[in-house]
């Protein structure tokens, strides 16, 4: 067992800084003279989470932080276990419901703030998932800057219900939690055309 | 040091240690609210040294009653990372849920370790006021209200981790004449004892854990108990049960040497220590548990049901008669306050024992020393007019042999309350001891 899979989700941010230091080794970042703290990344997601799935979509959600003096946009997120990883953002469609889409030139976090990516707004999209994500699994993945620094993250699972627009009509057809079935199958979700950006955010109505 | 001797001048001396001073001057509640409010979780999980008066000073103002419109209680918080698991030594709170799971089949090791890593992650925000990842809801974890949530671990999550951790203890009791047990509330392969002042503070706890439950998990049985609100009395206050008895009188003081050797099984090595009239309890309780188990403890959750439309046909005397003690003050028969030491041998007029042998107080506690000697920390239900009412009879101890088990069997043999209660569920389970940040509940069972 590794010992540190739930630190992720207990711990106090600045442990979490800490942590992250660990991985550094793994991202080419050179030493940012300008801080006190060289070891801490630029670049953390904090209070990582992921919606479980057996397959299908994902998203990712915690909190983005740029723990540098430089604004750091973010393009790009990599998971080895699925077809596909991109950044999205959420807006009010034409008829008043909520949509998602790609998020044309992916997320900008300005020099010591933080972006909130959570469920209804801006979220990292998982499609294609070629293995289940299981609640309690920690999943690592690695966030890619405008720069081509990369920057391992890791996520926990967690059994939720809500992101619905992360899973396509039919596709839970085959899940063996019960809970939402019905639900799901009603509603008038688009998912399979996955050149459109545009994706029709079922369930307008809980909004 | 009091020691206990039969029918000495020691009987009018109070049971505990708990009037003294320093449960005036130091108000734990107080001392937990500041720690909070100055962000040092952890420091609390080390104080729990101060003794909590139950017996001390009431502690009302002299005042004209008033109500608190601070919302002083909201932001308590109880300890989460600390030597101990809270939610045993705790002075109980107002409300408890007692959730019992049963792992789904061919749930494995790991999958346990991943759910346990969840539950701990979710219980450690809820207690300190912060909703978990995930939470859909978190403005209702905000108020935590001394939110404590306690694991227990049965037979079959334990097995998981190989037949060699398994206690020999952990599993049902010896079957006892008085039991009516229902087969539907003896089992359960995980307890989650929630308890805290806010009821909704409380609900969205168990729906949390619920959530982070339900892939490894069905619910095995479930009961909410209640208790005096916040406020309503003094701390320490002994609370009543539904028959109007004062209930928990005999329990070791939080903090206390007792405690400690009793439910940790482990003495404190303090050079000050003092003990109750029962005496001295050994150090050893706790020799027996497995090492995964150090600085945990067990706990026997009985279901007893109260007829309480036939405890309406007693009438007073026959009642304190049944218990041995007085219903108003909960004084020993032979006694005036309800910490006086019960003497079994004191005779009215008629030459006729004060205290009946079949009374429920002697029956507990006559003749037994004080290696026997539990922490009950009841919580009472009734789900509806003319519908179930009872106790949640929750009983802590070191060592269920040589503490439980002694005093259940006399019960069981003679006791005039059994009369009025039933047992109607019975669940064994072993409290695994607290953690540090950044482990699990239960780390060192399954990576010990």
């Amino acid at each position: 067992m590794r010992k540190n899979t739930t630190l992720m989700v207990t711990m106090s941010v600045a442990f979490m800084i800490g942590l992250s230091a660990c991985n550094q080794s793994q991202a080419s970042e050179p030493e940012d003279t300008s801080s006190s703290q060289v070891s801490v990344d630029s670049l953390s997601l904090d209070n990582a989470w992921v919606k479980a799935a057996d397959d299908g979509m994902t998203a990712v959600f915690g909190e983005l932080k740029n723990n540098s003096d430089k604004d750091i946009n973010l393009v790009a997120a990599k998971y080895d276990d699925a077809d596909q990883v991109q950044l999205h953002e959420t807006l009010e469609d034409n008829s008043g419901g909520m949509s998602m889409q790609e998020k044309k030139g992916g997320f900008t976090i300005p020099a010591g703030k933080s972006l909130s990516l959570k469920p209804g707004g801006d979220h990292i999209m998982v499609m294609g998932l070629a293995k289940p994500v299981k609640p309690g699994e920690e999943i690592s993945l690695e966030l890619v800057t405008a720069d081509q620094q990369s920057f391992p993250v890791t996520a926990i699972a967690k059994d939720y219900s809500g992101a619905q627009e992360n899973y396509a009509p039919g596709e839970a057809d085959d899940e063996g939690d019960g809970a939402d079935h019905k639900d799901m199958d009603h509603k008038g979700m688009d998912h399979g055309d996955m050149d459109d950006d545009e994706m029709d955010h079922g369930d307008s109505g809980d909004h | 040091m009091t020691r206990w001797t039969t029918g000495t001048a020691v009987t009018t001396e109070p049971e505990s240690r708990d009037a003294s001073s320093d449960s005036h001057g130091f108000s734990r509640r107080r001392l937990i609210a500041s720690a909070a409010a100055a962000g040092g979780t952890g420091v609390v999980g080390a104080v729990a040294g101060f003794g909590v008066g139950r017996s001390g000073a009431d502690g009302r103002a002299e005042a004209a009653p008033s109500r608190d419109l601070s919302g002083a209680n909201g932001p308590v918080t109880e300890p989460f990372y600390a030597p101990h698991q809270s939610g045993v030594e705790t002075p109980p709170q107002a409300h408890a849920h007692f959730l019992a799971l049963t792992l789904k089949p061919g749930i494995n090791a790991a999958e346990v370790v991943r759910w346990l890593r969840l539950l701990t992650a979710d219980a450690a925000a809820l207690t300190q006021g912060s909703g978990p990842l995930a939470d859909s809801e978190p403005e209702l974890a905000h108020d935590p209200a001394r939110l404590t949530i306690t694991f227990g671990f049965g037979r079959g999550l334990v097995k998981l981790a190989g037949a060699k951790a398994v206690p020999i203890w952990l599993g049902p009791l010896e079957k006892f004449p008085i039991d009516d047990l229902d087969p539907d509330r003896c089992t359960g392969d995980l307890l989650l004892q929630i308890c805290g002042d806010d009821p909704l503070t409380l609900a969205h706890a168990r729906r949390m854990l619920w959530k982070d439950s339900r892939t490894f998990a069905e619910v095995a049985w479930q009961r909410d108990g209640f208790r005096r609100s916040y406020g309503s009395k003094a701390e320490g206050k002994t609370q009543r049960n539904l028959f109007g008895q004062l209930d928990g009188t005999a329990n070791p003081g939080s903090g206390s040497e007792d405690f400690a050797r009793i439910i940790w099984g482990q003495g404190t090595g303090r050079e000050d220590a003092v003990y109750s009239a029962r005496g001295e309890p050994p150090d050893d309780l706790g020799a027996h548990l497995p090492e995964w188990m150090r600085g945990g403890t067990t706990l026997v959750l009985r279901d007893i049901a109260m007829n309480l439309d036939t405890w309406d046909k007693a009438d007073r005397p026959a009642r304190e008669f049944a218990t041995g003690r007085t219903l108003d003050q909960g004084a020993p028969l032979s006694g005036t306050d309800e910490f006086d030491t019960p003497d079994f041998t004191a005779v009215d007029k008629r030459g006729l024992t004060k205290i009946s042998a079949a009374s429920h107080v002697a029956r507990a506690r006559d003749g037994l020393g004080p290696e026997t000697q539990i922490h009950r920390r009841t919580f009472n239900y009734e789900t509806g007019a003319g519908e179930g009412a009872g106790l949640l009879f929750a009983s802590f101890q070191a060592d269920i042999d040589r503490q439980f088990l002694p005093i259940q069997r006399r019960l069981a043999e003679v006791d005039l309350l059994n009369e009025w209660t039933t047992p109607i569920g019975s669940t064994v389970w072993a409290i695994p001891p607290g953690i540090t940040e950044g482990e699990y509940i239960g780390q060192s069972l399954f990576e010990g």
